[in-house]
């Protein structure tokens, strides 16, 4: 449903709200630019938001380890007595998983609190009823143990090299299972072209479902010559080839948001979102009706904000509060 | 509004058009082998003194390879009436005076080969599987050339994390060019239930991470038109383009100021045609006339 807005969205003329059903808030309506963070408007923070939502990669900890004083400021928040979540488009690990690395870093999240979209793909089947099978672009350690957990039968991940040279070598090879229903892709470091042929061919059936765990382009790692390529670059190839768009489960999509409001009980007006990301968690920020704070300790960068508007399209994604890292926002409370 | 091919019209396009360009996939063969009439047609407009040539998008085979793979088909042509996208891509590198490397996505006996042929330095194609479980494996083995000054993407069956992350991190540099054979998302697979993924796909998954966009050799691009007219000194108002992709093929002829002609045995279907609406890009990419195949063509020029 999503997808279909967002296509209409960016087909409109003039800016506009995305309203996505009952539970979310009209965005309030911002006339001024993005606010750098001050000691007077964080201490607004903390009067306005109680809860405070987390992207992880590129806030808390990036591709060289923690990011220098975010663990201190997060701790605090929780000292203030804010409640803490963590909500992360990487679809490489289990819930299970993030829930020991924010140990290992000291933040001791409850698994309750924690997001992430391996395991939120497979709890949207599990709600959806899905008893077929499913074909796995992805991990196996990630995607297919939160499938294991919800018992969903899939095929797909690991290995999947090429065999012989030619096409007729190829399509030899591409034997489509009659009960796969949908396609599933999630980040992926055995992309292979027997992948992209067996995906696009599933979908070439409209009952096939096609859902996508993220579409990142790439992760953080700052101040590097290496560019780690993200989920988008396993989604779009079969976006492209199959002619058909996904349904996204993570960031900006509201989905995770969604399921913590029902289990916490959150009040999105008084819920703030901090990421690193304009496309992903600052838009998530405002289809969920929440504040958003853009720390600069990632993906996006200060050029990113001090760009008009119009180079977003029709889409706001201009976060209420940015930063140049969480220490920022850790320093003033 | 795109006319159906009839009689009527065939025996004028005879006479307005002196040089066919055919696009090779959906028009003389597809992933079944060879479509039943096209390779005839194109024998008998040959006879009738037209000249003929071929424009491809195909990334998969040197210029070579496709005269043998016509001549196999017991149909000759030569070497300069072919023009395929490894070669363009080539020939491009070769009129910038680019003296670097070319970090290349896509096969050796394509790409590989054509940049050979023209001297031009490059690693890259063919095989590169990931090695080790981790991000820390992973990383160890992107070692960057500081030679590469080029990307060039194309299709690649071998594709891989090792070379997404590669032909990336080459690009996070701006003064790095970044190239694509072409885009087309699919190759024509008629009648299946197997879709064959182009190089479209491999290029989208580079300008998603890098946030770049290449510059396209292929069609819709006139570049391969542009050494054609150059070498056989054609008139591009008595040229006419067949092909069977409306954004490709069809959309290359008005951007060279040529007729065009859509066959619909490859990747447009007739309601592409039929029920095209009335926006700028469908214009742009509306053809004067369609037919179900090439054979159709043929059948109205029997006897002339």
């Amino acid at each position: 449903m999503i997808n279909t807005l967002l296509r209409q969205l960016k087909s409109s003329t003039s800016t506009s709200r995305l309203i996505l059903g009952t539970h979310l808030q009209p965005s309030r309506h911002i006339t001024r630019m993005a606010q750098q963070i001050t000691r007077e408007n964080a201490e607004e923070i903390l009067q306005n938001v109680d809860n405070f939502l987390f992207d992880c990669d590129g806030v808390l900890w990036d591709g060289n380890g923690p990011i220098k004083g975010s663990l201190e400021t997060v701790l605090r928040l929780k000292e203030l007595g804010k409640r803490v979540f963590y909500v992360t488009n990487n679809s490489s690990q289990t819930r299970e998983h993030y829930v020991k690395k924010c140990s290992n870093y000291g933040y001791n999240a409850k698994k309750d609190e924690i997001l992430c979209t391996a395991w939120i793909a497979a709890e949207y089947l599990r709600s959806a009823n899905f008893k077929d099978k499913v074909y796995v672009m992805g991990k196996k350690e990630s995607i297919g143990e939160e499938l294991d957990a919800v018992g969903i039968k899939y095929t797909g991940p690991g290995p999947d090299p090429i065999v012989g040279t030619s096409y007729a070598d190829w399509l030899e090879n591409v034997k489509l299972d009659p009960e796969v229903q949908c396609v599933l892709v999630g980040f992926d470091p055995y992309i292979s072209y027997m992948k992209l042929i067996r995906a696009a061919s599933y979908l070439k059936k409209p009952d096939c479902l096609f859902l996508a765990t993220n579409r990142d382009g790439s992760l953080p790692v700052k101040n590097a010559n290496i560019c780690i390529p993200g989920t988008g670059c396993m989604v779009s190839p079969v976006s492209l080839a199959s002619g058909r768009e996904p349904i996204v489960m993570g960031k900006p999509a509201p989905n995770m948001f969604e399921v913590l409001r029902k289990v916490h009980n959150l009040d999105p007006s008084r819920c703030m979102m901090v990421g690193d990301r304009l496309d992903t968690d600052i838009l998530f920020a405002k289809n969920c009706g929440m504040q958003s704070m853009l720390v600069l300790s990632g993906i996006s960068t200060v050029d990113d904000i001090q760009r008009p508007a119009e180079t977003a399209v029709t889409i706001d994604t201009r976060p209420d509060f940015y930063a140049e890292n969480l220490a920022c926002l850790g320093m003033f409370i | 509004m795109a006319q159906k091919l009839t009689r009527e019209n065939a025996e004028k396009i005879l006479r307005n058009v002196d040089n066919f360009l055919f696009d090779c996939d959906g028009v003389l063969w597809d992933g079944n082998g060879p479509i039943k009439g096209s390779l005839e047609t194109v024998m008998r407009l040959k006879e009738l003194g037209k000249r003929v040539f071929h424009v491809t998008n195909n990334s998969l085979h040197t210029r070579e390879h496709f005269v043998k793979k016509c001549a196999n088909y017991g149909y000759q042509v030569k070497q300069d009436e072919i023009l395929c996208t490894a070669w363009i891509a080539a020939e491009y590198l070769r009129s910038k005076s680019f003296k670097d490397k070319v970090y290349v996505m896509g096969l050796k006996e394509s790409m590989g080969e054509e940049l050979n042929a023209f001297g031009i330095k490059n690693t890259g194609a063919g095989s590169d599987p990931l090695v080790g479980t981790s991000y820390g494996d992973w990383l160890e083995g992107v070692k960057l050339d500081p030679e590469v000054k080029c990307v060039l993407v194309g299709f690649d069956p071998h594709i891989s994390y090792m070379k997404l992350m590669r032909a990336t991190s080459y690009l996070k540099k701006p003064d790095c060019l970044f190239i694509a054979t072409n885009t087309d998302n699919l190759l024509p697979v008629k009648n299946t239930d197997i879709s064959i993924p182009d190089a479209g796909c491999m290029v989208s998954a580079l300008t998603v991470a890098s946030g770049r966009e290449p510059i396209v050799m292929g069609k819709p691009a006139p570049n391969m038109f542009e050494v054609l007219r150059e070498v056989h000194n054609l008139d591009p108002s008595r040229c006419m383009m067949v092909g069977d992709r409306l954004d490709t093929d069809i959309m290359f002829a008005k951007n060279c100021g040529m007729q065009s002609l859509l066959v619909l045995s490859g990747i447009s279907s007739v309601d592409d045609v039929e029920q095209a609406p009335n926006t700028s890009e469908a214009v742009d990419s509306r053809p004067d006339f369609y037919a179900e195949n090439l054979a159709e063509l043929g059948k109205f020029i029997v006897g002339n």
